[in-house]
């Protein structure tokens, strides 16, 4: 047991190390018209910025801008909080668009899927505005 | 308390009382409880792996896929329980077994089970929540008490 109990505190002691780790974002140079992703890329280098973020993926449409952020495993007791907060500043600093902020697990899958079909140039705008609405209407759904 | 009660039983039955506390073999209480804390953390483990699955190939966030996890465990522990192996587990680990949610599935389909010689109706239907039923009353009870003292204190308390 108390070996556990040693691993355990271990563990512990070397999180405060770990805090330079690079954050993961793939910025998409997109440059047809309407799925230019320069407001997205600009969200990813504001949070990217910030302390205690392991990952961002960003999209966004003419009219809204939807995130998904990633935090350290310790840090997800305080997610509700952070998520509340970085959506307000987001909100101040976007105040142009619609921002949707989110730390579900499926949209980061949903993002980085949408990040990659954008990457290789193959979206539409229409085909991009109703993906983002579909994300954004399923990170909305509560049980 | 204890001691009160020593007081009304005669004096041959408190020797023997403190005869058979000697003979008892005692409870190994630490390795009940680390039992129970394995197999209940895997237990508990499996049902990530299934939530997990599900938010990768069907569209539930980690809001929405609690349910069809919860139905998933209780449909394995309903194949568990049919085939005999949960009550083995029961044994082995106790409350690790019966405090997460298969052990609320195996407690309604053994009584399930154990009453369908009296027929669907009587047997089955009415028996099923035997044992579960007090489950879900004191669940939704203590629930009502939860929300009834976050009510008094968001509204009064300014929290």
């Amino acid at each position: 047991m108390s070996c556990f109990i040693l691993f355990g505190c271990g563990a512990n002691s070397n999180l405060g190390t770990n805090e330079e780790k690079p954050v993961e974002i793939t910025k998409i140079s997109s440059t047809k018209k309407g799925t230019n992703q320069d407001l997205a890329n600009q969200a990813k280098d504001y949070l990217s910025n910030k302390q205690n973020i392991t990952s961002v993926n960003a999209v966004n449409t003419s009219k809204k801008l939807v995130i998904a952020v990633e935090v350290p495993h310790h840090e997800r007791f305080q997610l509700a909080k952070t998520r509340k907060d970085l959506q307000d500043e987001l909100k101040k600093k976007f105040s142009k668009v619609e921002v949707e902020l989110s730390t579900d697990q499926k949209i980061v899958l949903e993002l980085k899927k949408l990040e990659e079909k954008l990457q290789k140039g193959s979206m539409k705008k229409k085909d991009l505005e109703k993906e983002v609405d579909d994300i954004i209407s399923l990170s909305k759904e509560q049980t | 308390m204890a001691d009160k009660k020593k007081k009304n039983v005669p004096p041959s039955a408190q020797q023997y009382q403190s005869f058979q506390d000697k003979r008892e073999v005692k409870r190994p209480i630490v390795k009940n409880c680390i039992k129970a804390f394995f197999v209940g953390g895997f237990i508990c483990f499996i049902g990530q792996l299934i939530s997990t699955f599900y938010i990768h190939f069907f569209n539930f966030t980690e809001q929405t896929v609690g349910n069809p996890t919860i139905a998933t465990l209780i449909f394995i522990t309903m194949l568990l329980t049919g085939f005999g192996v949960y009550d083995r587990i029961g044994q082995f680990s106790g409350a690790g077994s019966a405090v997460p949610v298969t052990g609320f599935g195996n407690a309604v389909i053994s009584a399930a089970i154990e009453h369908r010689t009296e027929g669907f109706v009587l047997g089955v239907g009415g028996n099923m929540f035997k044992l579960a039923g007090s489950v879900i009353l004191f669940g939704v009870f203590s629930a009502f008490v939860v929300a009834l003292i976050k009510t008094i204190l968001i509204q009064w308390g300014g929290l």
